[in-house]
C-alpha cells in the first residue's frame, strides 16, 4: 500500500463526505432491496368510508394485499361486505351459521383466507359435525366500542346459531369511546418541519427497518426487555392493574355486558375468545419471567368479566403456547397472528364449541378436552 | 475482556487518550503498565489466580538477567529446559502427572504467547542480540502487552523496544489506516467468520441426510473460518496498537495464495512460524550439519529439521493426542513437500522444476492441494477422535473420497479465480497526488467507502443477531 506522507487538505472534508454518502447509499440500497424482496400492500382497496363503522368493505369486492412479513393474498367480500365466500342471505337449510366479530385478528388481516380463524372454524366444524357450517366474518380492524355494538346488530340480523367475539389485548387497550379513529393510509402531516415525529414516521415506514425488526424480535433476550420498557402499553402484564388499565377493563366489561344482553335478547349464544398478543405469548413461553410480570393477569380479568355476563370464554393461549415454534405464530413486527397461528386458534375454538352446550352444535360432541371456562 | 468487543475498543481508546497527555517515556511506560495489568485483571476476580502467571513471568525475567550477554553458559541449557518445563506444567500437558499439577484454577490466558516472548528474550539476551539492559517495566510491558496478550502476534523484544523509546508518529493517514484495520478486523470476526461457523455447524447437523454436500461444507469451510477469525483478530490488535503508537508485526500474508505447504506456513501465523524457524529450525539444522558433514545429506537434514519444526507447531496448539497427530500432519506435510522439491530438483533439475512451478495450471492445482491438505489436517484441530469417527461413519468411505476430491477441485478453481480477479483489479490504476499511478483498489477514497460499508453491516447484523462476537480461536492456545 503506497500512501502519501501527508493527507491533502481536501481529504479532511472529502473522506467524511464519502463516508456519509456511503451510509446514505447503503441505507437506500438496503431499503430498495427490502422493498424488492419483501413487498407490502397493506391497504385494502375494497375499503370505503362509513359514517357508522369508520369504513366498511364494498360488496362483492376483491382486493389483493400483503404484509412485508407475510404472503400475498386476496381478500374477497360477499354482498354484505363480509370476508366470507358464502352469501350473507338466509342460511341454506341444515347449515349452521356462526357470526364472527372482532377486529383485525377476527378479520384475518394479513392472512390468506384458507388460513383464517373463520375459514378453519367453518371447515373444522363441518368436518366434525357432518353438516355444513358457515362462518360469516364480520370482523374488521376498527370494530371497537360502539362499532362493535353496531356490528353485533348486523350479526344478529343474520340469524346465526352462535356469535363469536375475538378479543385481544389491543382491543382492550384501545380507546373504546372513540367513534371514528382514522383507518387506512397513514396521515400525511402538513408542512415540512423535520420534527422528531416525522423522522420517526419515516423510520417506521422503512421496509428495511421492518425486516430488521422482524429478525430482531425473534431474539427473546432482546425482545422481552425491550417490550417491557413500554410503560402503559405493557402494564397489562404487571399486576396489580394501573388506574388506566382498570378503567379500560371497566369499559370492556360494560361493552361485553351490552353484547351479552343483545345476544341473550336474540336467544343466540355468545362466545368470547381471547387471543394473546405476541408479547403475551412470548412471556408465556419464557422459562423465567422478569419480576412483577404475569402474562395471565389480563386473561383472568377478561375471563371473570365473561363469567359475570354469562358469556362462554375460550382462551386460545394454551394451544398457541404448545406450538413448537412460537415465533412463527405471529408476524413479529406487525404483531398479528400469522397463517400458522390463526389455524391453531381456530382449532382451539372449535374444540371449545364442540365441548360446550350450544344447541346448534349439540350433536357434534367429541371426546376432545374442553377449553371452556363458562358456558351458557 | 474479549478482543472483539466494544469494551476492548473503549478500553484501548481510553489508554490512547491518556498516552497522548504527555510524551515522556516514563509516562508512556507507566500508562502502558497500568493498562496491561488492568486488562489482565479483567480475566479473573481472584488475585491468587494470577500467581502462576506472575511466577512464570518473574522466572523469565530472572533467567534473562542471569544469562544475559553469555553469562552462565553452563547453566543456560538447563535454564531453557526449566522455563520450558514450567510452561508445560502450567499448561497442564497430558504427560505431566495429575498429582503434580496445581489443584486450584488459575489464569493461563496468553501464557503460550508470553512463553514465546520470554524464551526469545532469554536466548537473544544470552547471545548478546539485545543491546540494552531490559528494565522490569519494559519487560512487563513487552511480555504482557494487552494488545497482543491473548493471541499474539509474537513480537521480538527489539522491535517492541523501538516502539517504546521512539514511538512512531500517528499521522492522519496512519490513524485512518489503523481505523481501517480495526473495522476490517471486526467485520472479518463478527460477520464473515461467524457466518462460516454457523454454516459449518448447520452442515454438521445435516450430515446424515446429505452426506456429500454437508461433508463438503464441514470439511472445506473450516480453514476459511479459522483464517477470518484469526486474521480478523490480528487486524484489530494491529490497528489498536497503532493508536498506542506500537508497531505489531503482521501475522498473515494471503496464505491461501501459497503454492505449496512450506510457503503456506511462511504466510500463515507468520510470527509463530518465524519464531520456530529462528529458534528451532535454524539451530537444529546447524547442529545436525555440524555432526553430519556429508554434502548429500544436507537436503535430508533440512527435511528432518522441517518435520521437527512444524511438528512442534502442531504440538504447541494443544496437549491432547489429537494435537500430537495434528503436529505430525503439519510436520509430515512440510517434510513431504520439501522431499518432493528435492526429488523433483534431482529429477528434472532446478530450472526445470521452476518452469513446472511457473505453469499456471500446475500453480492452481498446487494451491488447491495446499488448501485441501490444510483442511484435512485441521480435522484434528477442531474435533476429537470420536467426532472424526462419527463423521466417517456418518458419511461413509465413498462419500469421504468424493468430499475430499471435491474440496480439491473447488479450492483449485476458486483460488485460481481469486488470483485472476485480484490481478485484474490490481491492474486498474489511477494517478495519485504524487503523480504516480496506484491501483484504485488501494485508493483511500475507495477504502473509506468500503470501511464505512463494513461498519454499517457489522452494526446492523450484530445488532439484529443480538449476540456477542465469536471469540478468537487462538485465545485458547
Amino acid at each position: 500500500m503506497s500512501a502519501p506522507p501527508t493527507l491533502p487538505k481536501r481529504d479532511l472534508w472529502l473522506l467524511p463526505l464519502i463516508s456519509l454518502m456511503t451510509v446514505i447509499l447503503t441505507l437506500a440500497a438496503a431499503e430498495l432491496a427490502a422493498r424488492l424482496v419483501w413487498p407490502e400492500q397493506p391497504y385494502d382497496s375494497c375499503a370505503v368510508a362509513d359514517p357508522a363503522l369508520g369504513y366498511r368493505m364494498r360488496p362483492n369486492c376483491v382486493s389483493v394485499m400483503k404484509a412485508a412479513e407475510g404472503p400475498w393474498y386476496a381478500a374477497q367480500y360477499n354482498e354484505c361486505g363480509y370476508r366470507t365466500p358464502q352469501s350473507c342471505g338466509p342460511a341454506p337449510p341444515a347449515t349452521r351459521r356462526i357470526a364472527l366479530l372482532g377486529s383485525s385478528v377476527a378479520e384475518g388481516l394479513r392472512v390468506p383466507y384458507q388460513n383464517t380463524i373463520a375459514s378453519r372454524l367453518a371447515s373444522e366444524l363441518t368436518g366434525r359435525c357432518k353438516l355444513p357450517v358457515e362462518v360469516q366474518n364480520l370482523g374488521s380492524a376498527p370494530n371497537l366500542g360502539a362499532r362493535l355494538i353496531r356490528r353485533m346488530k348486523e350479526a344478529l340480523a343474520l340469524h346465526p346459531d352462535l356469535a363469536l367475539v375475538i378479543v385481544t389485548p389491543w382491543d382492550v387497550e384501545a380507546d373504546l369511546t372513540v367513534e371514528s379513529p382514522e383507518i387506512g393510509a397513514p396521515n400525511r402531516t402538513a408542512g415540512f418541519a423535520p420534527d422528531l415525529k416525522r423522522i420517526s414516521a419515516v423510520v417506521q415506514q422503512s421496509r428495511a427497518v421492518t425486516i430488521g425488526e422482524s429478525f430482531l424480535f425473534r431474539n427473546r433476550s432482546l425482545y422481552v426487555p425491550a417490550y417491557l420498557r413500554y410503560g402503559d402499553k405493557a402494564d397489562y402484564l404487571r399486576p396489580p392493574f394501573t388506574p388506566a388499565w382498570h378503567e379500560r377493563l371497566q369499559k370492556y366489561d360494560e361493552l361485553l355486558g351490552q353484547l351479552s344482553d343483545m345476544a341473550h335478547a336474540a336467544g343466540i349464544p355468545l362466545v368470547l375468545s381471547f387471543v394473546p398478543a405476541v408479547a403475551t405469548m412470548t412471556m408465556m413461553t419464557e422459562p423465567q419471567l422478569p419480576p412483577g410480570i404475569d402474562p395471565y393477569v389480563l386473561i383472568r380479568a377478561i375471563s371473570d368479566s365473561a363469567r359475570r355476563h354469562g358469556v362462554a370464554f375460550v382462551d386460545v393461549s394454551p394451544a398457541l403456547r404448545d406450538y413448537a415454534q412460537p415465533d412463527r405464530l405471529y408476524y413479529q413486527v406487525d404483531g398479528h397472528l400469522s397463517g400458522v397461528g390463526q389455524p391453531i386458534a381456530a382449532r382451539s375454538i372449535t374444540d371449545a364449541i364442540m365441548a360446550g352446550s350450544f344447541p346448534a352444535f349439540a350433536d357434534c360432541r367429541t371426546s376432545r378436552p374442553p377449553r371452556m371456562d363458562a358456558a351458557r | 475482556m474479549t478482543v472483539p468487543s466494544l469494551q476492548f475498543l473503549a478500553f484501548a481508546a481510553v489508554v490512547a487518550c491518556v498516552l497522548s497527555i504527555r510524551r515522556e517515556p516514563w509516562f508512556r511506560q507507566a500508562v502502558l503498565l497500568v493498562a496491561n495489568l488492568l486488562f489482565l485483571a479483567s480475566f479473573s476476580n481472584s488475585l491468587a489466580g494470577f500467581a502462576p502467571l506472575a511466577g512464570f513471568v518473574a522466572l523469565g525475567y530472572a533467567l534473562q538477567r542471569l544469562t544475559r550477554d553469555g553469562a552462565a553458559p553452563r547453566l543456560f541449557g538447563a535454564f531453557l529446559l526449566l522455563i520450558i518445563a514450567v510452561f508445560f506444567w502450567l499448561k497442564r500437558y497430558t504427560f505431566i502427572p495429575t498429582a503434580a499439577l496445581l489443584p486450584e484454577p488459575y489464569v493461563v490466558v496468553g501464557l503460550s504467547y508470553v512463553f514465546f516472548r520470554v524464551l526469545h528474550l532469554i536466548i537473544d539476551s544470552h547471545q548478546g542480540d539485545v543491546k540494552t539492559q531490559v528494565g522490569i517495566v519494559s519487560y512487563l510491558n513487552y511480555t504482557l502487552n494487552f494488545t497482543s496478550l491473548t493471541s499474539g502476534p509474537i513480537q521480538r523484544y527489539q522491535d517492541y523496544r523501538r516502539s517504546e523509546i521512539d514511538p512512531p508518529a500517528l499521522t492522519w493517514i496512519g490513524a485512518g489506516q489503523a481505523l481501517e484495520r480495526i473495522v476490517v478486523g471486526y467485520f472479518k470476526v463478527t460477520i464473515v467468520s461467524f457466518g462460516l461457523s454457523e454454516w459449518q455447524h448447520h452442515a454438521i447437523g445435516t450430515l446424515a441426510t446429505d452426506p456429500v454436500l454437508s461433508g463438503l461444507v464441514v470439511a472445506g469451510i473450516y480453514p476459511l473460518y479459522l483464517f477470518f477469525n484469526f486474521s480478523g483478530y490480528t487486524d484489530v490488535v494491529i490497528g489498536v496498537a497503532r493508536f498506542l503508537r506500537i508497531e505489531l508485526p503482521e501475522n498473515f500474508d494471503r496464505p491461501f495464495s501459497a503454492e505449496n505447504f512450506i510457503l503456506f506456513w511462511s504466510r500463515w501465523h507468520m510470527t509463530l512460524s518465524n519464531w520456530l524457524k529462528t529458534y528451532i529450525y535454524g539451530p537444529l539444522m546447524m547442529t545436525l550439519m555440524a555432526r553430519i558433514s556429508h554434502p548429500k545429506a544436507a537436503p535430508y537434514i533440512g527435511i528432518f529439521a522441517f518435520f521437527v519444526t512444524f511438528f512442534l507447531v502442531g504440538l504447541w496448539h494443544g496437549q491432547t493426542s489429537e494435537f500430537l497427530f495434528f503436529g505430525f500432519l503439519q510436520g509430515g506435510g512440510v517434510a513431504a513437500n520439501k522431499l518432493y522439491q528435492v526429488l523433483m530438483g534431482q529429477w528434472i533439475g532446478r530450472a526445470g522444476f521452476r518452469a513446472v512451478c511457473a505453469n499456471p495450471i500446475y500453480a492452481a492445482c498446487a494451491r488447491g492441494l495446499t488448501y485441501t491438505w490444510f483442511a484435512f489436517t485441521l480435522f484434528w484441530f477442531w474435533s476429537d477422535w470420536a467426532q472424526i469417527g462419527h463423521f466417517l461413519t456418518e458419511i461413509g468411505g465413498a462419500a469421504t473420497a468424493i468430499v475430499w476430491m471435491s474440496i480439491f477441485a473447488i479450492a483449485t478453481a476458486a483460488l485460481a479465480a481469486v488470483e485472476q480477479i485480484r490481478a485484474l483489479i490490481m491492474r486498474l490504476t489511477w494517478r495519485v497526488d504524487s503523480g504516480l499511478r496506484e491501483p484504485i483498489f488501494h485508493s483511500r477514497y475507495l477504502r473509506t467507502a468500503a470501511s464505512t460499508f463494513y461498519v454499517i453491516v457489522t452494526i446492523v447484523i450484530t445488532g439484529l443477531l443480538g449476540s456477542p462476537a465469536p471469540d478468537i480461536i487462538y485465545k485458547t492456545f
